[in-house]
């Protein structure tokens, strides 16, 4: 098959469309064959698929209906285009419409949504600025807040850690005291002090321990849902 | 190609090859453009500009070229609009994924 044999095809393929319709298909092909040259005649048709195909991507795309072409794309692809803008609500979670391409309106509505986005930006900065008395105390506040919590925690750590120590200095000096003469009593009382010290040591230590694997990674991840939630949004509105 | 090309992202896609030639450009080489990027049919196109050009996103113009008249594919106001949605959606879209393939999705 050459290309007038192609294009002779299509045009019998493409018979009961409108006939301006079919002109503009054909004056398509037949511009693009002179585009590729005919060195490339054959690849084209080849690439091109049978007449029969063709013409059934143009008609079905003329009716407003699904089109075919080869293989993969065919029903996702009209499925698509059919449902974005009955499903533009549903699909955008960060509230920007989606603009439909057969709503009359679609150029003027972005350009209306840009203008609103900006007073809004000028608004909240605006307010940000106004209302600094207020939070910039309280930010103060939380910044110190944070501060002291991390403080004593490092300060629990740190006294577990010396606490098993002295327990374990004060085991031995009792076990060394009684060799050396001091009542058992005395000596047994100095044990169970120090034992009393250790576990509460322990007890500090796994508390940690319990905090440094649960609490940071969620208060991270909280710090950072928080962010998102006040930069994030912004950014989306830009 | 493994994932499908919907016809919202080939819409973009065109929109935006147009789009770079100011002076406009014609169906063979937008088809060969897009071509050198990923795989479509050379039929693919036909039924996308014809759309776009009656939802008046691209305007159409014939030129003389070599002793014939050659159809010229030129973006509108109207066209940029929607391409600019569309790069806009991408972009969030495209970060989600990437996102997604790199750390995962959070326990929310």
């Amino acid at each position: 098959m050459n290309k007038e044999e192609f294009l002779r095809q299509l045009e019998t393929h493409l018979s009961g469309m409108p006939e301006s319709e079919k002109q503009e298909a054909l004056q398509y092909y037949r511009d693009y064959f002179e585009d590729a040259g005919p060195d490339k005649e054959g690849e084209v048709i080849d690439s091109l698929g049978s007449p029969a195909d063709v013409a059934r991507s143009i008609r079905e795309e003329n009716d407003g209906g699904e089109y075919t072409e080869n293989g993969y794309r065919t029903a996702d692809r009209s499925n698509a285009y059919m449902m974005q803008p009955g499903a533009a609500a549903g699909q955008n979670t960060d509230g920007a419409s989606y603009t439909s391409f057969n709503s009359a309106s679609a150029g003027a509505d972005a350009e209306k949504k840009e203008k609103k986005d900006t007073a809004v930006i000028v608004l909240s900065i605006i307010l940000i600025i106004l209302t600094c008395p207020i939070w910039i105390p309280a930010l103060c506040g939380l910044i110190g807040l944070i501060v002291g919590l991390i403080g004593s925690f490092i300060g629990f750590a740190i006294a577990g850690v010396i606490m098993v120590i002295a327990c374990v200095i004060a085991l031995i000096a009792s076990i060394v005291g009684m060799c050396a003469g001091v009542p058992a009593a005395v000596g047994f009382i100095c044990i169970g002090g120090a034992m009393i010290v250790g576990a509460l040591g322990i007890f500090f230590i796994l508390l940690t321990v319990l905090v440094c694997r649960y609490v940071i990674p969620w208060l991270c991840k909280g710090v950072k849902k928080l962010w998102n939630l006040i930069f994030g949004k912004k950014e989306a509105a830009r | 190609m493994v994932f499908n090309t919907g016809t919202a992202l080939l819409d973009a896609i065109v929109l935006s090859v147009v789009s770079k030639n100011i002076e406009g450009t014609y169906g063979y080489r937008i088809t060969q453009q897009i071509r050198s990027v990923m795989e479509i049919s050379e039929s693919t196109l036909y039924p996308v500009l014809r759309r776009l050009q009656k939802d008046e996103c691209l305007a159409v113009y014939d030129q003389e070229c070599a002793g014939r008249n050659r159809r010229y594919y030129k973006i509108t106001e109207r066209g940029r609009a929607q391409l600019s949605l569309y790069e806009r959606e991408w972009k969030v879209y495209s970060e989600k994924i990437n996102l997604l393939f790199e750390k995962g999705v959070g326990d929310e």
